[in-house]
């Protein structure tokens, strides 16, 4: 998995453009896949407040790249907490499918496919319990230590390892009902 | 046994470093972690999004604005120092004085200006001159430049032959020009009135001018006339007196003492020819 350097994190903390696009290109895939694995239901609008979160603290921010990518990473777990408690407070509205503005084409093909591979993944994820999920998605996709993920929880360690070690034996029945190997 | 069993046997086999090593995509593949850690890393691939280029360029675009908001982005030259608002006002003040001194220049040295070609025709069309009538134009201020400068005359004389030459060529189409009298000689004759004499004011109408120096001589006649006849009338009255008395004086001599002659002499003091008349008492004796 690639890192970032501290050059370009460097250089982002100091307002370069260029490497706040750099950090954004590094990022930005687990990030998004976080959100979406997440359940969130605007994943891309999401993450575009999580990037721009990380701009906006930026200047504040004091540590390494691990320190960064755990920073960032508790940005966007507040942003789906959020999102989740104002689903809570507001009622879903249910729209009949031909009220349903059809939407431009774009790759159409291509994204069915990529559901199709990446799609096992995500079900086996969302069979999860909640807490879980979360301890699974911050340690594979965010690449984070016990610790990072305990303090972005608010968890202790102990307790981190126990929901980790049952995420990860429910995520592996979740595949094999899927008949993945 | 199903895979599935095998899997859970294998994760509650594993200790806490090996779950690290499996998470973390190190386990060896020979180990009993060596499942896992498959499936990890194909969920792992599986999970990653890579934002397609509309929702980067948008994500972006939101990143930068935040970071113009916060007043802390670089342009992507970020290689080149930003200048400060300290050296931007100094940027400032030096060009404006830059531009000052050149706008300076060219007010102090207009032959330093270049005019682009043709300026000078449509300077004439916009007169409604044509070349020649611009060289005679220009010649002429030359001809007037140098008598105001070379000409030896002094004063009105000077002023006249500047004038005379900046409107000869206005002369040339002036129909009242012979009747109109030499100014320095109207002057003179101005002088020459007097102070009686009225100097018209404006010294420009002729006809009061000339009234003004028949004014004057009149005047200066009268005065000769006058003067003349009252001094020849004081000049009488005077020896009518001065003979009175002497008459008086002589007659006082010849009554008192013997020298009163010469007293009445001396007292007299009438001028020679101013005496009393010859056989008058005091007087020479008469014939």
């Amino acid at each position: 998995m690639r890192v970032t350097d501290p050059e370009t994190l460097t250089a982002a903390r100091a307002g370069d453009q260029a490497a706040l696009e750099a950090l954004y290109r590094d990022l930005a895939p687990v990030v998004l896949g976080y959100l979406r694995a997440q359940g969130a239901r605007d994943p891309e609008d999401l993450a575009s407040e999580t990037f721009v979160g990380m701009v906006r603290g930026l200047p504040r921010f004091q540590g390494d790249e691990r320190a960064f990518r755990s920073w960032l990473f508790s940005i966007a777990h507040r942003r789906v907490l959020d999102e989740r408690r104002a689903l809570a407070r507001r009622p879903v509205e249910l729209v009949a499918p031909a009220d349903v503005p059809e939407e431009p084409g774009g790759d159409v093909e291509g994204e069915a496919l990529a559901s199709i591979g990446t799609g096992w993944a995500r079900e086996a994820i969302a069979r999860l319990t909640p807490d879980q999920r979360d301890v699974v998605l911050l340690r594979v996709l965010g690449d984070l230590s016990l610790d990072e993920v305990g303090r972005i929880l608010g968890r202790s360690v102990g307790a981190v390892k126990s929901l980790q070690r049952r995420g990860l034996v429910a995520l592996g029945r979740n595949l094999d009902r899927r008949g993945v190997s | 046994m199903d895979r599935l069993d095998d899997y859970r046997d294998e994760m509650d086999a594993l200790s806490s470093e090996e779950v690290e090593a499996v998470l973390s995509g190190r386990a060896p593949l020979e180990s009993a972690a060596a499942r896992a850690a498959v499936l990890v890393a194909d969920l792992r691939r599986a999970l990653r999004e890579e934002p397609t280029s509309e929702v980067a360029r948008v994500h972006l675009a939101a990143m930068v604005a935040a970071a113009e908001g916060s007043g802390f982005i670089k342009s992507r030259r970020s290689s080149v120092p930003m200048p400060s608002r300290r050296r931007i006002g100094g940027l400032a003040v030096a060009a404006t004085l830059v531009l000052g001194g050149g706008l300076a220049a060219a007010v102090t040295q207009p032959e330093a200006v270049t005019l682009p070609e043709g300026t000078d025709d449509r300077v004439r069309e916009a007169m409604g001159q044509g070349p020649e009538e611009v060289g005679e134009a220009s010649a002429h201020g030359k001809a007037v430049a140098a008598v105001a400068q070379g000409s030896a005359l002094e004063g009105c004389e000077k002023g006249q032959a500047v004038a005379g030459a900046a409107s000869s060529k206005a002369t040339e189409n002036r129909q009242d020009d012979a009747d109109r009298p030499d100014p320095c000689a109207r002057g003179d004759e101005e002088s020459s009135a007097g102070d009686e004499g009225d100097r018209g004011g404006d010294r420009n109408g002729n006809g009061r001018g000339e009234e003004a120096s028949a004014f004057g001589r009149g005047m200066a006649e009268e005065a000769r006339t006058d003067g003349r006849a009252f001094g020849q009338q004081t000049a009488a009255e005077a020896q009518v007196e001065k003979s009175d008395f002497g008459h008086q004086t002589a007659e006082q001599a010849s009554g008192g003492s013997a020298g009163g002659g010469d007293q009445g002499g001396s007292l007299g003091g009438a001028p020679e020819g101013a005496g009393p008349p010859p056989g008058t008492p005091g007087g020479p004796p008469g014939g």
